[in-house]
C-alpha cells in the first residue's frame, strides 16, 4: 500500500504534512518535521519576574486583608501582628545600627554571628512551624508556564515582602552601618548582608519545597510534619534556652555556631566591618557557595515535586482489623461504648495512632515541657511544684483551641447535629491527654531530682483539678478563636501566617495561660505551706475543695459550650473553612 | 392529605458582602422527585444546597424540609437530610468503613445496624476491595462514593447532592444512579446539582434553572423543554452563549506574534 506523503484532514482539507502526522500517531512514512514555531516559552526577563513576583506577593497580602469573608478577629489578628512586627523591626534597626555603642568587641561577636544565626534559621523553620508558606513560592501552583525554574529570581523576590521579612531585612540591614567601622568597608559588609539574607531565604524555599513534595503522599506527609514540628521546636527550644544561659555557656555555643552556614554568614558581616576583608571574603565564598547548593537543590526538588507521581514518595496502605465496625476494633476502641460520644472518641484514638503530626505535637509539647522547667528551676530558683504545672504551656494548641483540630472535616459533624456531648467528649479527651502528659512527666522529673515527694502529691492534686477546669475553659474559648490545626505536613497547606489568625492563637493562647495559672496556683501553695507545718486536715481540705472547684468549672463551663455550639458552629467552620486556611 | 413537597425554599436570600450570592430562591421540590439545581458557574447553586442542608445561614428566607424548619428546627432537619458537598472535605486518616461507622454512630444509629449498613455501602458502591486504606489514600472517585455513602447511611428522607458525577468515572457514575434511583424508587428524594445538562435530563424528573442567584425556570423537566433540547432552554434562560465570537489570535496559524525565541 502506497502511503501518501502528505495527509488530508477529513474535518478542513488542511494539508497535514506526513510527518507531522506521523508523530501524532497517524500513520506516515515521511521523516519527523520540526515543530513550527518555537512557543512562547521565552524566559521572562529577570527584571520583569521581580516586579511580576512582588506584586503578587502585595496583592496577596492586601487582599487578604480585604477579603469581604474575612472574619473579624482575623483582622485583629493582622493588626496585632504589623504592630509587633513594626516594633521588632525598629528594635532591631536600633539595637543593629548600635552595635558597636552598646557592646564592646565580644559583645558585638555574641550579637551579630548569634543573631544572624537566629535569624537564618528562623527564617529556615520560621515559616513552616507558623503553618504556612506562601502561594508566591508554591511550585505546584507555578507548574503551567515552561521553565518554572526560571521564576526562582522573582520567587526570591517576593519573599523579602511581608511583615516578618522585612522585620529580618531591618536587622540585618541596619548591620550596614552598625557593624561597618569605615565607609571603606561598606560595600564588603553590604555584600555579606546581601548573601546572607539570599541564604536565609534561598534555604527557607529549599526546605519548604521539600517539605511540600514530600507530603505528597500520607507516609512523605508523615515525615515532612515530623521534620516541621521537630524543626520548630528547635527554633523554639533554643529561643527559650538562651535567657539562661551564662556568657560563657553563650559563647561556647556561639564557638560551635559560628562554623555553621548562617554563623559563617554572620561572622562575615562581623569582619567585613572591622576591616578584615580577607577573612570576610573566604566566608563569603562559602556562604554563597552554600545558597548556590541551596538553590541548585531547590530547583532539583522543583523539578521532581512537578514531574514525579505521587506513589514515587510511597504510600503505604494502613493495617485496618476489624470487621463491621472497624472504628471500634482494637483492645482499646472495642471498650468505648457504640454511641455517638464513644464514636467520637473512637475516632480521636485512632488519629492518635495514625496521625504522626498529633503524635509529634504532642510529644514535643511533653519534651519541651520537661525541659523548659528544668531550665526554669535550675536558672530561676522558682519553687518546685509550682515549676510542673509551667510545662502545660506547650499544650496550649490543642488545650485552648480543641475546634482547630480537624478543621477540614469540620462540617461533617455540622451536617450531622450530633448530641452536644458528642461535640466536645474527644476534644476534650485529647486536651486532657495534652495537659496531663507533659505535667506528669515534668513533676516526676523534679521529684526524682529533687527528693521532694509530699510537692509532688501536692501538685498532682492542684493538677488533677487543675485539668478539668482548664479544659473546660478551652471549649468555652475554642468557638471564639477556633484556629485551624493542619493534619498535614505541606507547608503550602496552610496560610495562616497571610491571615493574622496564628497571632490571635498566640493572644488567646496567652490569655488561657493566665487562667492556668490562676487556678493552679493557689491550690498548690496552700498544699505545700499546710503540707510543711504538717496541718493534714487542712490539707487535705484544700485538695477537696480545689478538686471540687475544678469539677464545678469544668460543668459550668462545658454546659456553657455545649448550649453554645449550636449556635456558634457555622462561624467556627466558616473560620476553618479549608479553602480559606488551605 | 399530606403535603407533597419534601423541600420548601422560600426567599432564601445570602449576600457575601456586596456581592449577591442568592437573591429570592422559592423552590418547591415534589417528595420521591429527582430534582436537578441547574445553573451556569456562580449562579449561586452550591450556596442554595448549603442553605438547604443547614452549612450556611441565610440572610434571609426559610427552608423546611418534610415539614421542618432547617433554621429553627436544625437538629430534626438535620436527621432527615444527607448532603455530598462540591469540595470534599474528611477525615483523612480514616478508613472508608470507620468514616462510615463514626458518621452512623453520630447520627444515634444502633450499632449492629451501622455495621449491617456500612458493609452494604461498601460493598454497593465498590469500595469493599479498599477496607484497609486511609481516605488520604483514596482517588477522588473514591472519595465521592465514600462521601456518598456517608451521606446515604442513615436513610435520609432527602439528600442534597452537589455536583455529584464530578470527577467519578463512568462505571462508577453508573453506580451511582442505579442507587439513587433505587432510593427514589423507595421514596426518597434527591436534589443534585450541576451544570451538565445531559445529566440532568438523562437523570432528573423536575428541575429549577438558577441564574444569577434567581430561578428562572422551574418545574417538571418535560414541562421546562417544552420539547426542545433542554441545553437550548437553559442558554436562553440564563442569557449567555453570544455565538459568533472568535478570538484571532488563538488559531497557530493566524497568529501574527512573532514566535520568542528562548
Amino acid at each position: 500500500m502506497v502511503v501518501p506523503a502528505d495527509v488530508v484532514s477529513a474535518a478542513g482539507g488542511v494539508v497535514i504534512p506526513s510527518g507531522a502526522a506521523a508523530s501524532d500517531g497517524v500513520a506516515g512514512s515521511g521523516p519527523p518535521v520540526a515543530p513550527r514555531r518555537t512557543g512562547h516559552d521565552a524566559a521572562l526577563a529577570d527584571r520583569s519576574l521581580i516586579a511580576l513576583f512582588v506584586g503578587l506577593k502585595w496583592r496577596m497580602l492586601r487582599n487578604g486583608l480585604r477579603r469581604r469573608t474575612r472574619s473579624p478577629w482575623a483582622t485583629v489578628g493582622f493588626v496585632v501582628s504589623f504592630v509587633a512586627g513594626v516594633l521588632c523591626a525598629v528594635v532591631g534597626l536600633t539595637v543593629s545600627i548600635r552595635v558597636r555603642a552598646l557592646w564592646d568587641d565580644a559583645g558585638q561577636f555574641r550579637v551579630i554571628v548569634g543573631g544572624c544565626f537566629a535569624l537564618i534559621f528562623g527564617w529556615w523553620f520560621g515559616p513552616v512551624l507558623a503553618g504556612g508558606v506562601d502561594e508566591t513560592v508554591d511550585p505546584l501552583r507555578l507548574a503551567a508556564p515552561p521553565h518554572p525554574r526560571q521564576l526562582r529570581t522573582g520567587q526570591i523576590a517576593a519573599g523579602f515582602v511581608g511583615i516578618a521579612p522585612a522585620v529580618v531585612m531591618c536587622c540585618m540591614g541596619g548591620l550596614l552601618v552598625g557593624a561597618s567601622r569605615s565607609l571603606t568597608v561598606v560595600p564588603v559588609v553590604a555584600v555579606a548582608v546581601a548573601v546572607g539574607l539570599l541564604l536565609a531565604l534561598v534555604g527557607s524555599r529549599a526546605i519548604a519545597t521539600t517539605l511540600a513534595r514530600l507530603a505528597r503522599s500520607r507516609r512523605g506527609g508523615d515525615a515532612a510534619t515530623l521534620v516541621a514540628v521537630l524543626g520548630g521546636s528547635v527554633v523554639f527550644a533554643g529561643a527559650q534556652l538562651i535567657r539562661f544561659l551564662t556568657i560563657d555557656q553563650i559563647d561556647a555555643a556561639i564557638g560551635v555556631l559560628r562554623w555553621t552556614p548562617p554563623g559563617l554568614a554572620g561572622e562575615a558581616i562581623l569582619l567585613a566591618g572591622r576591616g578584615e576583608v580577607a577573612a570576610a571574603l573566604w566566608r563569603i565564598v562559602v556562604t554563597a557557595a552554600m545558597v548556590g547548593l541551596s538553590g541548585a537543590w531547590w530547583s532539583r526538588q522543583i523539578g521532581r515535586l512537578i514531574a514525579e507521581p505521587m506513589d514515587v514518595v510511597g504510600s503505604r496502605p494502613a493495617t485496618v482489623a476489624g470487621g463491621s465496625m472497624p472504628l471500634f476494633a482494637g483492645a482499646v476502641r472495642s471498650r468505648v461504648p457504640p454511641t455517638p460520644s464513644g464514636a467520637a472518641v473512637a475516632r480521636e484514638l485512632l488519629y492518635l495512632r495514625r496521625s504522626p503530626g498529633r503524635r509529634t505535637a504532642l510529644a514535643a509539647g511533653t519534651i519541651l515541657g520537661v525541659v523548659y522547667v528544668v531550665i526554669v528551676l535550675t536558672a530561676a530558683k522558682v519553687v518546685t511544684p509550682l515549676a510542673a504545672p509551667v510545662a502545660t504551656m506547650f499544650a496550649l494548641q490543642y488545650g485552648s483551641n480543641q475546634l482547630g483540630v480537624d478543621p477540614a472535616a469540620f462540617w461533617i459533624e455540622v451536617s450531622i447535629g450530633p448530641p452536644p456531648a458528642a461535640r466536645w467528649v474527644a476534644r476534650q479527651m485529647l486536651a486532657s491527654i495534652a495537659l496531663a502528659v507533659p505535667f506528669v512527666c515534668s513533676a516526676l522529673v523534679l521529684a526524682v531530682v529533687s527528693g521532694e515527694w509530699v510537692d509532688l502529691l501536692g501538685a498532682t492534686i492542684a493538677m488533677l483539678g487543675a485539668v478539668p477546669a482548664l479544659v473546660g475553659l478551652g471549649s468555652v474559648v475554642s468557638p471564639m478563636l477556633a484556629t485551624p490545626i493542619p493534619d498535614s505536613g505541606n507547608p503550602f497547606g496552610s496560610r495562616q501566617s497571610m491571615q493574622g489568625t496564628g497571632c490571635l492563637a498566640a493572644i488567646a493562647g496567652m490569655g488561657y495561660l493566665v487562667a492556668g495559672g490562676v487556678l493552679v496556683a493557689p491550690a498548690e501553695l496552700g498544699l505545700r505551706w499546710t503540707s510543711q507545718r504538717g496541718e493534714w486536715l487542712a490539707y487535705l481540705g484544700i485538695a477537696a475543695v480545689h478538686l471540687m472547684v475544678g469539677v464545678l468549672v469544668w460543668r459550668t463551663t462545658t454546659r456553657f459550650a455545649r448550649t453554645r455550639i449550636d449556635d456558634v458552629e457555622l462561624e467556627v467552620m466558616h473560620r476553618l473553612d479549608q479553602r480559606l486556611n488551605g | 392529605m399530606s403535603d407533597p413537597r419534601a423541600v420548601v425554599v422560600r426567599g432564601l436570600e445570602k449576600r457575601f458582602g456586596d456581592k449577591v450570592a442568592v437573591a429570592g430562591i422559592d423552590l418547591d421540590v415534589p417528595r420521591g422527585s429527582f430534582f436537578g439545581l441547574v445553573g451556569p458557574n456562580g449562579a449561586g447553586k452550591s450556596t442554595t444546597i448549603k442553605m438547604c442542608t443547614a452549612l450556611l445561614r441565610p440572610d434571609e428566607g426559610g427552608v423546611w424540609v418534610e415539614g421542618f424548619p432547617v433554621w429553627t428546627d436544625p437538629r430534626r432537619a438535620k436527621s432527615l437530610l444527607g448532603v455530598l458537598p462540591d469540595d470534599l472535605p474528611l477525615f483523612e486518616r480514616l478508613t472508608g468503613g470507620e468514616l462510615l461507622n463514626f458518621v452512623g454512630m453520630a447520627r444515634g444509629l444502633d450499632a449492629a445496624e451501622v455495621g449491617r449498613r456500612c458493609d452494604d455501602l461498601l460493598a454497593v458502591l465498590e469500595l469493599d476491595a479498599d477496607t484497609a486504606t486511609l481516605i488520604a489514600d483514596y482517588s477522588t472517585g473514591m472519595r465521592k462514593k465514600v462521601a456518598l455513602a456517608a451521606a446515604l447511611l442513615h436513610t435520609p428522607d432527602v439528600v442534597f447532592l452537589d455536583e455529584p458525577f464530578e470527577s467519578v468515572d463512568p462505571v462508577s457514575a453508573r453506580t451511582i444512579v442505579d442507587l439513587l434511583r433505587s432510593y427514589c424508587r423507595g421514596g426518597g428524594t434527591v436534589v443534585l446539582s450541576s451544570h451538565v445538562m445531559d445529566t440532568v435530563e438523562r437523570l432528573c424528573d423536575h428541575l429549577a434553572i438558577v441564574a444569577a442567584g434567581r430561578v428562572v425556570r422551574s418545574g417538571s423537566v418535560e414541562a421546562v423543554r417544552d420539547g426542545r433540547r433542554l441545553e437550548d432552554v437553559f442558554i436562553e434562560a440564563v442569557g449567555g452563549a453570544v455565538r459568533g465570537h472568535t478570538l484571532r489570535w488563538l488559531s497557530p496559524q493566524m497568529s501574527s506574534q512573532p514566535p520568542a525565541v528562548s
